[in-house]
């Protein structure tokens, strides 16, 4: 298993304010690990692959994705990752408003590995950082596909 | 007197000429008839004796002179002896002198025919055949035995030149004579001239080869030249006969049978025939006379029958006439009567003047009359009062009648539209459809809707148009066939529907905007909604300490009305999602449902539910929790003391049940029952009773949403009483 506080959080969300949040809970709740945001899906796709003079973000990582965006909203965001042999083995939360059911039956049909309401994650997104450590801490992840290449 | 005198003789008249009838038809039935049939059967006996007497004579077999037997038998005498019987009762002596010569012709015809039937098949029948065989059979046989005994001595002699050649002319000469005979045996039987041929007959052939022998008698032995001699004898006696012969054959008469036939039967049957035709057409001719006459008489006898008749009925009217006078003037009264009443004229009673039968029929008439006034005044009046437009039209479409109703719709005077096509209240483009259509209905009529399926304009005499519905109803009356049609004018009707359906269309348009409005607001609201809330509480963790004691409980108010401000746009959403959203109808045992609700619902010490006797039922749980729910909580939270009794009971009214929720608080004042039900109302300070106001708004709207009704209460002074129905059997599918 590999030292939890190796993950690095991407953070794709267009609201500042939630950004924020997401982040002081963090901080919060003392996870020092490393945190990126991306305000949308192609900002946060020159971060996985290193494109836009961005620095490529190497494996263990989790990203956080919000649905409603501007640009390249989640879904789109999702396909292109999933279409991509490189990334196609990122873990991915949706961390959206929309409990709308349909929203929520095409994120899983996209292959993410959980799906959190915002008003669901709780007073200062507690909820959420117990989920995520404890994703961290059992799930296994992928060997960064880059670097077998 | 005169009459009956007249009558009698009348009478008399008609007997006689029925007796002369009788007789005529009793002629025609017992002598023109069996005549006829006796000269027919004749006829035919004639031609049968004759059919079997041919046949006895060609083919000479018994059953044909049988059969000749039977046609006279049969036939021929039985039909003479009727003759004769009838022609007692003949009346023209020329047919009684016509059956003699027919008796005498047929006499002879059956001696003629006796005759023949005895030679036919005798050898006499035919003396050619009886020459051959008596006289050239001998001769031919002579011949031929001289000519081969000649042959047989020269076959006992030396062959050499000589002998061969004298062999040679002794064959041929042999040959020679038996086809002499041959050919001539051959005529006999068939006739035929072919066999009468010098080639045949080798008659000229023999003689020279007898020449040839005789004029070189060296060479022939002693006995040949005998034998020569008797040739020389005999074989020109062989030509002799055999010529004879042929002369028999060849006359008319070489048979008999037939000859006699010919000569004798058939002209006298042909005879007899003539005779036996002229009698048949006779009788047919007074046949057609005795018809013609028996017909005469038959005219006769019914013309003297109705002349019988007529004088009867002059004779009684002129009696029945005096007696008549007395009966005749009330009955030419009521006659009248019932013309003009027929005619809708009569409008006064007829007076009664005797105590009779007739004074009786008379007051009979008077009621009938007034009771048909009355009904028919009162069937005017319908008509007339109705405020749909009643035309009646005839057979061919001519408006009768027409009410007021009619006339104002149409926009006519009555005798503008009387006696007009009906066609005419229908647009003009539509008028040629209309006639077929009215051709058909008076093929077959029958009362149904004018134009079903289709939208129907009537035609004002504007010209203008209006929507109608047309009954149509057949009568028949005493004047014909009659068609009365029902007009509705439906302009009202059609424009109060298409206002509603333009209202449903505007309703379900705002509803969905409602409902999208909604979605929105709880999504794109909330977002800053959010921020404001996490920023406010930021602000008091990073520098709350910094801030002086107002701003700090400022920023307290802040996000508690955020909070209050999120709660609001969640049970927005909430009610927006009813009846939108929810789960399939199941089986709900309500008692296990209201218990599980009570124990969930944090219900204060003080205070107590008390469920009644609750059915199961079929509906969505999540609208009986949501509805049941906020009732119970909204009995509790405003309540006026700590302690109280919240009473759910539920009463069976059929098709379904009706609940009631009622709590012991202060209740609510009757001005506002309608305002609680409203969206965002509540009674109270907001700050004093956590609540969105939106409960009593999401209740009204589940229940009716569902098919029920709520209601509110004051029962006995105290308290709330939330009654509402839910139909026993929620089938009702929800759009999500």
């Amino acid at each position: 298993m590999k030292d939890p506080s190796t993950i690095t959080f991407l953070l794709v969300e267009d609201d500042e304010i939630d950004a924020r949040a997401v982040k002081r809970c963090f901080q919060k709740n003392s996870i020092s690990n490393p945190f990126i945001h991306a305000p949308d899906g192609i900002d946060a796709l020159e971060h996985l692959r290193g494109e836009n003079g961005k620095e490529r973000l190497a494996s263990p990582y989790i990203i956080l994705l919000d649905l409603n965006m501007r640009r390249m909203n989640g879904f789109e965001f999702l396909e292109a990752v999933r279409i991509d042999p490189k990334l196609n083995s990122s873990p991915v939360f949706v961390l959206t408003t929309s409990n709308d059911d349909r929203d929520v039956v095409r994120a899983y049909e996209s292959g993410v590995s959980g799906y959190i309401l915002k008003s669901e994650a709780g007073k200062d997104f507690l909820n959420l950082v117990k989920l995520l450590e404890q994703f961290v801490l059992t799930v296994h992840f992928p060997p960064d596909a880059r670097r077998t290449n | 007197m005169v009459v009956a005198a007249i009558g009698v003789g009348m009478l008399l008249l008609t007997l006689i000429v029925s007796l002369v009838l009788r007789a005529h038809a009793l002629r025609l039935a017992n002598l023109r008839g069996p005549t006829a049939q006796a000269s027919t059967l004749a006829l035919q006996g004639v031609q049968r004796s004759l059919a079997g007497l041919r046949g006895w004579i060609t083919l000479g077999e018994n059953q044909f002179r049988q059969e000749r037997q039977a046609a006279w038998e049969d036939d021929l005498d039985p039909s003479l002896a009727k003759l004769s019987q009838l022609s007692a009762d003949w009346t023209r002596p020329e047919n009684t002198h016509r059956l003699a010569k027919l008796q005498a012709e047929l006499r002879k015809l059956r001696e003629a025919q006796w005759w023949i039937e005895d030679v036919a098949q005798t050898p006499g029948n035919e003396p050619a055949r009886v020459q051959l065989d008596q006289e050239v059979s001998p001769t031919y046989r002579e011949n031929s035995l001289a000519i081969s005994s000649m042959i047989e001595i020269e076959r006992t002699l030396t062959r050499d030149t000589q002998s061969t050649a004298v062999l040679g002319i002794l064959a041929e000469l042999h040959h020679c004579l038996d086809r002499s005979w041959f050919a001539l045996r051959e005529f006999v039987n068939t006739g035929s001239s072919i066999e009468l041929s010098e080639n045949q007959l080798k008659f000229d052939r023999s003689e020279t080869l007898l020449n040839k022998l005789a004029s070189q008698p060296s060479l022939l032995t002693v006995e040949q030249v005998e034998f020569l001699n008797l040739v020389q004898q005999q074989l020109p006696a062989f030509k002799t006969l055999a010529q004879e012969t042929v002369k028999i054959r060849q006359s008319k008469e070489f048979n008999v049978a037939n000859h006699l036939l010919r000569t004798e039967a058939v002209p006298t049957a042909g005879r007899a025939t003539e005779l036996l035709h002229t009698m048949s057409e006779n009788q047919e001719i007074l046949m057609e006379e005795d018809a013609e006459r028996v017909k005469q008489l038959s005219n006769m006898s019914i013309g003297i029958g109705v002349l019988l008749i007529g004088v009867m009925i002059l004779s009684a009217m002129k009696l029945s006439r005096s007696g008549a006078a007395r009966l005749a003037a009330p009955i030419d009264a009521l006659s009248q009567a019932t013309r003009e009443l027929s005619e809708r004229r009569l409008d006064h009673d007829i007076p009664v003047t005797s105590k009779d039968e007739l004074g009786v029929l008379t007051t009979s008439f008077n009621s009938m009359r007034r009771a048909l006034e009355m009904s028919e005044g009162n069937a005017s009046a319908i008509i007339e009062s109705t405020p749909a437009c009643i035309v009646m039209t005839d057979e061919a479409g001519r408006i009768l009648l027409a009410n007021s109703t009619a006339l104002q719709s149409f926009g006519y005077q009555t005798e503008q539209l009387i006696g007009q096509k009906v066609d005419i209240l229908v647009p003009e483009n539509s008028r040629g459809d209309h006639k077929h259509h009215r051709w058909d209905f008076a093929k077959n009529p029958s009362h149904r809707p004018m134009g079903a399926g289709r939208d129907l304009l009537a035609s004002r005499r504007d010209g203008s148009t209006f929507p109608v519905e047309v009954a149509l109803t057949p009568l028949e009356t005493p004047e014909g066939p009659r068609v009365l049609a029902t007009v509705i004018d439906i302009t009202f009707h059609m424009e109060s529907e298409r206002r509603l359906r333009e209202q449903a269309a505007d309703l379900t348009r705002s509803n969905e905007e409602l409902n999208q409005f909604a979605y929105v607001a709880s999504h794109d609201l909330k977002s800053p909604l959010r921020a404001i809330k996490n920023l406010a509480q930021w602000v008091a963790e990073d520098s709350g300490d910094a801030l002086p004691e107002d701003s700090r409980s400022d920023l307290t108010l802040l996000q508690e009305r955020v909070t209050r401000m999120e709660l609001l746009l969640d049970s927005l959403l909430d009610y927006s999602r009813v009846g939108r959203k929810e789960d399939n109808p199941e089986a709900v045992n309500l008692r296990k449902l209201l218990d599980d609700l009570a124990a969930t619902l944090d219900v204060p010490p003080g205070f107590k539910i008390e469920i009644g006797e609750m059915p199961t039922l079929r509906a969505p749980r999540g609208a009986l929790l949501r509805v049941f729910g906020n009732l119970i909580s909204n009995g509790i939270k405003h309540h006026d003391r700590e302690e109280g009794t919240i009473l759910i009971s539920c009463h069976d009214e059929g098709t379904d049940y009706r609940f009631t929720v009622q709590d012991d608080g202060p209740g609510i004042p009757p001005e506002f029952h309608e305002r609680i039900f409203e969206m965002f109302q509540t009674l109270r300070p907001r700050d004093e009773v956590e609540g969105t106001g939106m409960g009593l708004s999401m209740v009204k709207k589940t229940i009716e949403v569902h098919g029920g009704r709520i209601t509110l209460t004051t029962p006995s002074g105290k308290g709330t009483a939330f009654s509402f129905t839910w139909p026993a059997n929620s089938q009702r599918k929800f759009v999500t």
